[in-house]
């Protein structure tokens, strides 16, 4: 259980967060959303304690984050960013896998294995001899998730990770998110908001909408192309069922 | 116009681009797809000369691509990267400053207002932006020189609706002085103002086509995205429903009923 209270975060006298107050189970696929601009990515980094609330704080199973070491703090929490380069540190796929492992102190022949196994997991085996620097967008962001996944966090925070990607790249993440139990998504494409099962929107660094979305999609205020296309057939008076 | 020839870029003797031959056109919105790693953006720097081609020509016919390449913008997938003055007015200058353009003032004003950001802005840190804003200054510090070519990296990526609301309307208005080529695998909101679609992959040229003789079915066969409308007229004609390539949902839908008036007559 992540539980933000009173969280405000300022730069200079600009409030990029205002006083959230927010509890996020760990079980529960969340969805943030909002305009450009809307503190959505301030919001992850505090989520993953790379930066300091102005004020309030935030618990991550009763613990304060700011208070945790950064092994505890990573088993507990990941983040991928939209750009992965910021994130890689060794010159080989599959010592960037093996870098965070290292770090949690786990024996030698269990991060090998450990590493096999995510590298297959993701398709990304053929890589592993490459330099992460040198990879197309699309696999730069698979190699940062499979380092992140193999450290085994209890939730990973995605900050519009897709937004570089192509449709095949978009589906393995999708399905990847399919079979997490929980996640934090930070999108502001609608038509990944049905992989959710709650809906937050930011706007002003504030939380203007906090809800359940299997409730939202079936009253069509989730803009998907399929729901805008339902409701033109509607407001012409056709039948959208004739055309599914 | 620019012209590629057989062109082959390698590096460490893996292919990126494979004997490619393609045509670009001035007063034309030129969109280039193709899966992750199909040699997108190496087209692009190739263009721009950025990296040297194996083997191959690129030429401009009735120009001098030397010239043509000067007067080409190129606008990263991360703009931030571009950055490197203290402030918006000092980074829209470097272009004209460049150019040795005496008018410098003029320009960047203009530039700005292109971008729809008010005066306000040049006196800001160009780091302290949002991620919109940053795109918006870093395609005024390529307007403000004046490009004959504008080369885009993934320009709607990572911008919200508004931030592509006002995109579309600049690429249109430079449409009129311009060539833009633009690389990008989200493109359906920029569908209706796009002119040639051309798909690579794995390095290779699939098709290059105006936008109303696009082989939809093989962009989706390769695994790249298509509007929702015309993969939705897809399924239905497969259920014996004939709808052609509707490039939005309001195209879709007005056929749709057409078809439904046709039945009630």
């Amino acid at each position: 259980m992540i539980e933000l209270n009173s969280v405000s975060y300022k730069i200079g006298n600009k409030e990029i967060l205002k006083s959230i107050n927010l509890n996020l189970k760990k079980d529960e696929k969340i969805i943030i959303t909002g305009p450009n601009g809307a503190g959505k990515s301030t919001l992850a980094l505090l989520l993953s304690g790379i930066i300091k609330p102005t004020d309030g704080n935030i618990l991550i199973d009763g613990m304060d984050i700011q208070k945790m070491n950064p092994i505890s703090l990573r088993k507990k929490i990941g983040i991928i960013f939209q750009e992965p380069e910021t994130q890689f540190i060794t010159m080989s796929v599959e010592r960037e896998v093996m870098f965070g492992l290292q770090n949690l102190s786990i024996p030698v022949n269990e991060i090998i294995s450990i590493t096999n196994r995510t590298l297959a997991e993701f398709g990304i085996e053929h890589l592993r001899k490459r330099n992460p620097f040198d990879l197309s967008g699309g696999e730069k962001q698979l190699v940062i998730l499979a380092s992140i996944y193999a450290m085994g966090p209890d939730i990973i925070i995605f900050d519009e990770t897709t937004t570089f990607l192509d449709k095949k790249l978009k589906k393995k993440i999708y399905s990847f998110w399919q079979k997490l139990k929980g996640f934090i998504v930070i999108t502001e494409d609608f038509e990944e908001f049905p992989f959710g099962e709650r809906l937050i929107v930011l706007e002003n660094g504030e939380i203007q909408f906090n809800e359940k979305i299997d409730k939202l999609m079936e009253n069509g205020y989730i803009r998907t192309s399929e729901n805008i296309f339902k409701e033109e057939l509607r407001n012409a008076n056709i039948n959208p069922e004739f055309y599914q | 116009m620019i012209s590629l020839t057989n062109v082959n870029v390698s590096i460490d003797r893996r292919y990126i681009l494979k004997n490619i031959s393609l045509d670009f056109f001035e007063r034309e919105i030129h969109l280039i797809i193709g899966p992750t790693g199909a040699g997108k953006t190496t087209l692009l720097y190739a263009i721009k000369g950025f990296i040297p081609i194996s083997s191959g020509n690129i030429t401009s016919p009735r120009s001098d691509i030397v010239f043509e390449r000067e007067r080409m913008g190129l606008l990263f997938q991360f703009p931030e990267d571009m950055f490197f003055k203290e402030t918006v007015y000092e980074e829209i200058a470097v272009g004209p400053s460049n150019f040795k353009f005496k008018n410098i003032n003029e320009l960047v004003l203009s530039a700005l207002k292109k971008v729809q950001l008010d005066e306000s802005y040049l006196e800001r840190s160009p780091f302290s932006l949002s991620y919109g804003e940053k795109r918006r200054v870093a395609l005024a510090s390529i307007l403000s020189f004046q490009p004959r070519w504008i080369l885009m990296d993934e320009p709607i990526a990572g911008l919200d609706w508004e931030g592509i609301k006002i995109l579309k309307d600049i690429l249109l208005e430079l449409k009129d002085e311009c060539g833009i080529i633009l690389v990008a695998h989200r493109y359906e909101s920029l569908i209706n103002i796009i002119n040639r679609i051309t798909l690579i992959n794995k390095g290779q040229l699939i098709f290059s086509n105006q936008i109303h003789s696009v082989p939809w079915e093989i962009i989706d066969e390769i695994g790249c995205e298509i509007p929702y409308s015309i993969k939705k007229a897809m399924n239905l004609r497969n259920k014996g429903l004939e709808l052609g390539y509707p490039l939005t949902i309001r195209e879709l839908v007005n056929k749709i009923i057409t078809i439904n008036k046709g039945r009630t007559k």
